[in-house]
C-alpha cells in the first residue's frame, strides 16, 4: 500500500506554515523595497504547505493501522538520537578541546555506540581519521584547525 | 577553441598532479558508489572542501570525476549483491544480480564497466561539442529572461527530484528563503539574521550543501538497525571475478553483442541528461526499457540480460556531461548532482553563462576533457578493481558514520576557517534528515539557495526595466514566452503525468475486477 500520509508529515506541515508565518511577520520590521521578495517566497511556503497538509491529512484519515508498525521494526529513535548528541556535543567541544582532541573523542564515542569492543579498531579509526586530517589539511593545505587546552 | 587555449587544456590536464587527482577521485567516486547508502551527491558536496585549495580546473574536474564514478560504482553492488549503490543502478540489480546468480558475476561487472566508460565518454563529447555553442544564448538574456530560467531551474527540478510536486516546490521556495537571509545589498539592510552578524553575508552555501546532502545521509543511515556492511556474495561469484580484465577476443564478442544497446542508451542518455532535472536514474530505467523493448529476447530481461546491464549502465554514465551542459550555460542543473557541482563552480568563483566558454575558457575545457579523461580511466581502473570494491560494501556503519561525519565537519570548516560554519553544517543536516523523511528532496533547496539572490536581482531590475507595464515588457521579449511556457509546462506536466497514471490503474482495476 502506498503510504500518502503521516503524522509526521503533517506535523511538518504545519511546522512549516508556523514557522513561515513567524518569518512573514518578522519582514514588517524591513522596508517596502527589502520585504516583498522575502514575502512573496513565504506567502508561497504558506500555500504550498497548506495544500500538503491537506494531502497529508487525507492520507492520515484514510491510512490503515498496519503500516505504521512495520518501519518501527527497522529504524532506532534511540541510535538516532544518541548519533545527533554526539555531533552536537563534537561540534561544541571544537573550540574548548581542540579540533584533534574532539575529533578522536567523536569517533571513539560513535564506534562505542554502534558496538564496536575491538581495542585496535577503537584507537586505529580515530587516530587514522585524526592523521588523515591533520597531513590533508593542516599540512596540505595549511588550514588551521581549532586549537584547545591540549593543541 | 584556438591552439594557445588547446595546447594549455592539455598541459594542464596531462600534469601528474592533475592526472593523478583525476584516478584519487575515480576510485573515491566508485567507493561512494559501492557502498549502498550514499550517493554520489553526498560524494561531490563532501569534496568540495578539499578542492578549494587546488587549482579550480582540477577541482571541477575532480566533481565530475567523482559523479561520473558514483554512478558507475553503484552498479557494483547492484550487481554483486542486489543492492544498488546509488538510485541510479537500479535497473542494473534487476539482471545484474541473477547473473551473479548464475556464476556471471564478472562478465556482468565487465560489461556494466565498459558500458559505463563509453555512455560517459559520449556524454562529456556532448558536452563539449553542445555546451559551447548554446553558451551563446545566454548573451541573449536580459534580468527577465534570467529571473525567469531561475524560476524554471526551481520548478523543473523541484517536479522531478521528490515525486511530489507540491514537496518539491515547497522546498524549492525553502532554498529560495534561506537565499534570502543576510544584508539586503540593495537597501543596506540585514534580513532574517536574528542578530547573527555571521550570517550578514547570507548562509554560506557549502557548509549548508554538506549539511543537507552527506549529514542528513549519515543521519538517516545511523537510525537504521541492520548493518549496511557484511552482505555476502552468492556461492561461485568469486571465481567469475577472478578474471575481469577480458581477453582481446572477449571484448570484442561481448562489444559485439551489446554496442547497438550502449549506443542507443548513451543517447537517450544524453538526451535525459540534458532535460534539467531528470537525473540519472530517469535516464537508466529508460536505457533499460528501451534495451528490452528492441531486444530480440525480451524474456530474458529481468532473468540475467547481459543486453538490460548495457542499457541502463551506458545511459545512467551518459546522464553525468550531458547534465552539466544546461549547468554550464544557463546555470540550471541537469541533475541533483549537477546542483550540487554548480555551487562547486561558484565558490571557484566561476559563474554559468557565457564567461566560462571565453573568460574562463582554459578551465571549463580542462575540466570538460578531464571528464572525458576521467570516464577512459574509469574503464581502467574499473576493471582492474571492481572486484576489491565488494570489500567496500563490507565496511561497517560505525566505521562510515565516524569517517563522515569528521569530514562534514572539517569540510565545513575549511571553507572559512570558522566553527559557524560547521554549526550551520549541523543545522542543515538536521533539517536535511527531516526533509528526507518526509520525502522533501533536498536538491531543489540548494537550488533554490543558489538560484535565490539572482532571481531576487534580476525580479527587481525587472520591475525597474518595465516601469510599471510588467506583462507587457515581458511577453514583448520571444525568450521570456518561451521559458514562461516552459515552467508552466514543467508544473503542468507531472500534474497530468499524475492524473493520467491514476486513471490508467483506475482503469486496470476496474477491468481485473470485472
Amino acid at each position: 500500500m502506498k503510504k500518502t500520509g503521516t503524522v509526521g508529515g503533517l506535523v511538518l506541515c504545519v511546522a512549516l506554515i508556523a514557522a513561515a508565518i513567524g518569518l512573514y511577520t518578522l519582514t514588517a520590521r524591513y522596508p517596502i523595497a527589502s520585504r516583498g521578495y522575502p514575502r512573496g517566497v513565504l506567502f508561497l511556503l504558506i500555500g504550498l504547505s497548506f495544500i500538503q497538509l491537506l494531502v497529508e491529512l487525507r492520507g492520515v484519515l484514510t491510512r490503515r493501522e498496519e503500516a505504521a508498525g512495520e518501519k518501527e521494526k527497522t529504524v532506532s529513535l534511540k541510535q538516532l538520537l544518541i548519533t545527533a548528541v554526539l555531533c552536537v556535543g563534537y561540534v561544541a567541544m571544537m573550540n574548548r578541546l581542540g579540533y584533534f582532541v574532539s575529533t578522536f573523542a567523536f569517533a571513539l564515542l560513535i564506534l562505542l555506540h554502534f558496538g564496536e569492543r575491538r581495542y585496535r579498531q577503537l584507537v586505529l579509526l580515530p587516530v587514522g581519521l585524526v592523521l588523515f586530517v591533520f597531513l590533508f589539511f593542516t599540512l596540505a593545505l595549511r588550514v588551521p584547525m581549532p586549537r584547545g587546552l591540549l593543541f | 577553441m584556438d591552439v594557445s587555449l588547446a595546447m594549455g587544456v592539455l598541459v594542464d590536464l596531462f600534469s601528474f598532479q592533475t592526472l593523478l587527482a583525476l584516478s584519487a577521485s575515480v576510485v573515491g567516486g566508485m567507493i561512494v558508489g559501492a557502498l549502498p547508502g550514499l550517493s554520489a551527491v553526498m560524494g561531490i558536496a563532501l569534496l568540495i572542501p578539499f578542492t578549494f585549495g587546488i587549482p579550480p580546473a582540477t577541482g571541477i574536474m575532480m566533481l565530475m570525476a567523482v559523479y561520473t564514478s558514483a554512478v558507475y560504482g553503484g552498479s557494483i553492488a547492484a550487481i554483486l549483491l542486489h543492492t544498488p549503490g546509488t538510485p541510479a543502478s537500479a535497473a542494473t540489480a534487476l539482471d545484474g544480480y541473477q547473473l551473479t546468480l548464475q556464476g556471471k558475476g564478472g562478465q556482468a561487472i565487465r560489461v556494466s564497466t565498459i558500458a559505463s566508460a563509453i555512455g560517459g565518454v559520449v556524454s562529456a563529447i556532448a558536452l563539449l561539442t553542445i555546451a559551447p555553442p548554446l553558451s551563446r544564448l545566454s548573451l541573449r538574456f536580459g534580468p527577465p529572461e534570467y529571473f525567469l530560467l531561475a524560476v524554471f531551474g526551481l520548478t523543473i527540478i523541484g517536479s522531478l527530484t521528490s515525486g511530489s510536486l507540491i514537496k518539491g516546490l515547497a522546498a524549492g521556495a525553502i532554498g529560495l528563503f534561506f537565499g534570502s537571509v543576510g544584508v539586503d545589498l540593495s537597501v543596506g539592510i540585514p534580513r532574517f539574521t536574528l542578530g547573527m552578524y555571521q550570517l550578514e553575508g547570507g548562509i554560506s552555501l557549502i557548509p549548508a550543501m554538506i549539511g543537507l546532502f552527506s549529514l542528513s545521509q549519515i543521519l538517516s543511515l545511523s537510525e537504521t538497525r541492520e548493518e549496511t556492511g557484511v552482505p555476502v556474495l552468492p556461492a561461485g561469484s568469486d571465481a567469475s571475478l577472478s578474471r575481469l580484465l577480458p581477453s582481446f577476443a572477449q571484448l570484442k564478442s561481448e562489444l559485439r553483442s551489446t554496442w547497438v544497446t550502449i549506443a542507443r542508451s548513451s543517447v537517450i542518455g544524453v538526451l535525459v541528461g540534458i532535460l534539467p532535472g531528470a537525473g540519472g536514474d530517469i535516464g537508466s530505467w529508460m536505457g533499460y526499457n528501451e534495451a528490452k523493448r528492441f531486444s530480440k529476447h525480451p524474456e530474458e530481461f529481468g532473468k540475467g540480460s547481459i543486453d538490460g546491464i548495457a542499457g541502463s549502465e551506458a545511459a545512467n554514465n551518459a546522464v553525468t556531461g550531458a547534465a552539466m551542459i544546461p549547468m554550464f550555460t544557463l546555470g540550471i542543473p541537469g541533475s541533483a548532482a549537477a546542483a550540487v557541482l554548480l555551487g562547486g563552480l561558484m565558490i571557484h568563483g566561476l559563474i554559468p553563462g557565457r564567461a566560462l566558454f571565453t573568460t574562463h575558457a582554459r578551465i571549463t575545457y580542462t575540466a570538460m576533457f578531464g571528464l572525458l579523461l576521467a570516464n577512459v580511466l574509469l574503464g581502467i581502473i574499473g576493471l582492474l578493481v571492481a572486484k576489491y570494491m565488494v570489500l567496500v560494501t563490507k565496511v561497517a556503519k560505525r566505521t562510515v558514520v565516524a569517517a563522515v561525519v569528521t569530514l562534514c565537519a572539517v569540510g565545513a570548516y575549511a571553507i572559512g576557517n570558522n566553527i559557524f560554519d560547521v554549526w550551520i553544517m549541523l543545522f542543515f543536516g538536521g533539517l536535511g534528515y527531516l526533509f528526507r523523511k518526509y520525502n522533501y528532496h533536498p536538491a531543489p533547496i540548494v537550488l533554490g539557495m543558489i538560484l535565490g539572490p539572482m532571481a531576487e536581482t534580476r525580479f527587481t531590475q525587472t520591475m525597474q526595466l518595465a516601469r510599471g507595464n510588467l506583462v507587457g515588457y515581458v511577453m514583448a521579449r520571444p525568450i521570456s514566452v518561451v521559458l514562461m511556457v516552459l515552467v508552466v509546462l514543467s508544473i503542468a506536466g507531472p500534474l497530468l503525468a499524475e492524473r493520467f497514471a491514476q486513471r490508467r490503474t483506475q482503469g486496470n482495476h476496474v477491468t481485473s475486477t470485472e
